[in-house]
């Protein structure tokens, strides 16, 4: 019996290590660089009032808008989240209506990764044109600051924080492309920065940050 | 004892620290895909919404209004099943109104897939709200035989990823109205009729 008990205490420092191993694992906190001066700089924000649609499977801790919105319970879409919002220029004034549809990637794991999400947008600017925004993003550092430390290990919140999460799809960029109207053809790079400037259990006051560059134009 | 200890301890690290990286932490349900192979080479794949069930902003309309300055953004999204009825995705589409054209963007996304963009311009407007009330039917109206609309304009892709990159799709909407609510949402099948051809 106390062959056995050694064991299983045996293993469960061996798990308290390994988790903490992963909690301060700096291979999975990597953040890239902003772009420098950008053509587009768009602000979005994740509060249920600056969203027009905000749905998912009710794991997430971000608010249902509107409240009586349809869930994405569904095996083919559990875990995606959509939401579409308006976008603002560095004026202040809605330049852009968004929508974003972001999906765990399979490619996560917890060693060199972190936890990487594949964001979808489709941003229509009136009088100019609609473009795809594809960006792969590590969200395990915005997790790890807040739901992890904060929430679970009940230690306090060390921000405000500002997080530059996009690892691609190339190049630590996201992948631009113009679908139609003066943007048509062309093509360019992006990057999504999240601020948060205060965690108290949920991550509804997140602010995000667009910059964009269209580098090759049609023709 | 010592050695037990050590060896649980060993067991634990390795196990967590394997699990870290080898566990899919996230997979999707991957639905077989109900392709046929047309004359000219291309697949042909149709994507399915019910409405109003699968019409998500239908709820308030809210996601629907014009955003921005009001000329003309339309936004609409759905849940998007395959030729079985099963919830495999989801799709967003935009509409933009200028002077002289409707500009349509499509997001077709199956998180176990890929995700499409697409992209679509007709010299008139597009919606088929639009084409319903140039018929005369008015919400709240009955439809006593279903209709089925075609877009007229295909749209074609512009950018792909996962196990569609490589592939150019062409999309014709055709909305099947059995009827529009009072509120002026229609009642139906959306049907995304694709056809993919390998790039060369």
């Amino acid at each position: 019996m106390k062959y056995a008990f050694s064991l299983i205490v045996g293993i469960v420092l061996g798990v308290i290590a390994a988790v903490a191993l992963v909690y301060v694992n700096p291979l999975t906190r990597g953040q890239s660089a902003p772009i420098d001066d950008p053509q587009w700089v768009l602000e979005y924000k994740l509060a249920a009032r600056d969203n027009w649609l905000s749905t998912h499977d009710k794991r997430l801790d971000i608010p249902v808008v509107p409240i009586d919105a349809p869930l994405l319970w569904e095996h083919g879409i559990r875990g995606s989240l959509l939401s579409a919002m308006p976008l603002k220029g560095s004026s202040g004034a809605e330049v852009a209506a968004a929508t974003r549809i972001s999906v765990p990637s399979p490619e996560s794991e917890f060693l060199r990764a972190g936890l990487l999400v594949e964001d979808y947008w489709l941003i229509s600017v009136p009088g100019e044109g609609t473009v795809f925004l594809h960006a792969l993003s590590n969200q395990w550092p915005l997790l790890r600051d807040t739901v992890v430390r904060v929430d679970w290990l009940r230690r306090n919140w060390s921000g405000p924080g500002e997080y530059d999460l996009t690892q691609g799809p190339v190049d630590t960029r996201a992948v631009v492309i113009g679908l139609t109207g003066i943007h048509k053809g062309s093509s360019g790079h992006g990057h999504d920065r999240l601020s948060l400037e205060s965690y108290d259990g949920s991550l509804a006051p997140l602010t995000g940050q667009l910059t964009i560059e269209m580098g090759d134009t049609p023709g | 004892m010592k050695r037990l200890l050590q060896l649980g301890f060993i067991l634990g690290l390795g196990g967590t620290i394997a699990a870290a990286y080898f566990v899919p932490w996230f997979e999707y349900a991957r639905f077989p895909s109900a392709t046929s192979v047309v004359a000219n080479g291309g697949r042909v794949e149709q994507f399915l919404a019910h409405l109003p069930a699968d019409r998500i902003d239908s709820m308030t309309g809210s996601a629907s209004a014009a955003p921005a300055d009001g000329s003309g953004a339309r936004l609409q999204h759905f849940k998007l099943r395959d030729a079985q009825g099963n919830v495999i995705g989801l799709a967003a589409r935009h509409e933009l109104r200028t002077e002289d054209a409707d500009e349509t963007a499509w997001l077709l996304t199956i998180p176990s897939r890929g995700t499409i963009a697409l992209a679509a311009m007709s010299p008139g407007s597009s919606s088929i709200e639009s084409v319903l009330a140039a018929r005369g039917f008015t919400p709240g109206a009955s439809v006593d035989q279903p209709l089925s609309i075609d877009s007229g304009f295909p749209a074609t892709s512009v950018a792909a990823t996962g196990e569609f990159a490589d592939i150019e799709f062409e999309l014709v909407e055709t909305w099947t109205v059995t009827g529009i609510d009072d509120d002026g949402q229609i009642r139906g099948t959306l049907r995304l009729n694709t056809v993919g051809t390998r790039s060369t």
